[in-house]
């Protein structure tokens, strides 16, 4: 019985560092996040410590490079968001209003308010 | 030994858990935080508590139904039918009628230069252009004419006109009105925390979840996104900024903000970048804050200093903080 147990503890003990490294390696590796979505359903989270380029549907082209987001391409009349200052790890949003696409930087900084008025 | 074995079993599952990072072992419950499209910008809802879904659900059709009351350009609005009044006299709902009466009260606080009736003037004035042009001098004397707030009287729910050319713009006033209706619907839905923000008019209800108070950033101008000049606590408070930054164009070295001086048609040539207002009502902070930069930093502050529970941060030209 004994043997039983402690086998039992490291099937246990085994299985709870495996669910907690595949958690890990889900999750956007630590930091900042960019979280992209359409129409109010998400399209996809990305680390903003990867530089790279987002096709977002048809519509829509974004850019992670240095820790930065900007929308590089759209296909909207006024082009407001292209206009949009990059978002950093700060955290905030460039929204293109026609095409409904919001690009939100989650802000791994605890120091960060709640929110922001402007 | 097989109570000892299950207790060894249960701690170990308790462990599992714990280090899986499960939510269920911690005891908050996760905000409901819902996302929309509403007045021209992007709103965010994030409630807590029993009943939260149900109630942000009813906070958007509550901005469904503002929009369908204070839109301009759309033609099944109650404000479209105001605008394309047959006759003098215009019957209008309680939502419409508060609104334009508050909207004549800060008009008359900002020696003319707040006026609900502007629209003829900011039509001229395109922010959002590729290519954003002055416009001709005398269209904008021949707007300003017919811009008077004082052609405009509430009689409980009937609007009078004295003239037909009076048209109506709340756009200044709606976030404020929209906030304030949320805040009293999620209230009555028992729920007693809760964060509102509509295209940067941030409301909050009660604490954070975890009895600490709501901190709001304010945006600093011309910065980047979210970069804060300063942070404030705010329980149960509005929090509104208005500023230079948020849409404006140059022009041979001149700043063209949209903020619009009704007394000129012209942008307002104030000393301000930003005036952010904290008071109980938003209606009350959406106003006051455009007013402050309407008025310039002076005035601004005499005004905020005569009213008990407001309170004022100004950004000078320059980017200098300071307080009322």
């Amino acid at each position: 019985m004994k043997k039983k147990e402690i086998m039992l503890a490291a099937a246990i003990l085994l299985a709870a560092l495996l669910l907690w490294g595949i958690l890990t390696l889900i999750k956007p590796s630590g930091g900042d996040t960019l979280r992209i979505t359409v129409n109010n359903q998400l399209y996809g989270e990305y680390s903003l410590k990867e530089d790279q380029t987002i096709r977002i549907g048809q519509t829509n082209i974004c850019e992670i490079k240095d820790g930065a987001v900007r929308m590089v391409k759209a296909d909207c009349p006024d082009h407001l968001c292209m206009k949009s200052e990059a978002v950093t790890g700060e955290g905030g949003t460039i929204v293109c209003l026609p095409n409904r696409v919001i690009l939100e930087v989650i802000s791994s900084n605890s120091q960060a308010p709640d929110t922001v008025a402007s | 030994m097989f109570s000892r074995y299950k207790k060894t079993a249960v701690f170990l599952t308790v462990l599992i858990l714990a280090l899986s990072g499960c939510q269920s072992v911690s005891s908050q419950k996760e905000p409901f935080v819902k996302k929309g499209f509403y007045f021209d910008t992007v709103i965010e809802i994030q409630v807590n508590g029993d009943r939260s879904e149900e109630a942000a659900k009813r906070c958007f059709e509550i901005c469904d139904e503002i929009e369908h009351t204070f839109s301009r350009t759309r033609s099944d609005s109650e404000l479209y039918r105001v605008n394309h009044r047959k006759e003098d006299r215009v019957q209008v709902s309680d939502d419409l009628a508060y609104v334009v009466k508050r909207g004549l009260e800060f008009y008359q606080m900002s020696e003319g230069k707040f006026d609900i009736t502007i629209a003829p003037v900011s039509s001229l004035w395109n922010f959002k252009s590729e290519d954003p042009q002055i416009p001709e001098e005398s269209a904008i004397k021949e707007a300003v004419k017919k811009v008077d707030a004082s052609k405009v009287h509430v009689q409980g729910n009937t609007l009078v006109f004295d003239s037909s050319e009076t048209m109506l713009d709340l756009g200044a006033l709606v976030k404020g009105y929209a906030a304030d209706k949320l805040k009293k619907c999620l209230k009555e839905y028992g729920i007693s925390s809760a964060m509102i923000n509509l295209g940067g008019n941030v409301m909050t209800l009660g604490n954070k979840p975890d009895g600490t108070d709501w901190s709001v950033g304010i945006q600093k101008p011309f910065s980047r996104r979210n970069e804060v000049i300063t942070t404030v606590k705010a329980r149960d408070c509005s929090v509104v900024s208005s500023g230079v930054y948020e849409r404006y164009f140059e022009k041979d070295g001149v700043l063209y903000s949209h903020i619009l001086d009704a007394s000129t048609g012209y942008p307002a040539n104030s000393d301000l970048w930003q005036a952010t207002i904290l008071s109980d009502s938003s209606l009350e902070g959406d106003g006051l804050s455009t007013v402050c930069m309407l008025l310039g930093y002076e005035k601004a502050r005499e005004l905020i200093d005569g009213r008990d529970g407001t309170e004022a941060i100004f950004v000078l030209d320059g980017g200098q903080l300071a307080e009322n």
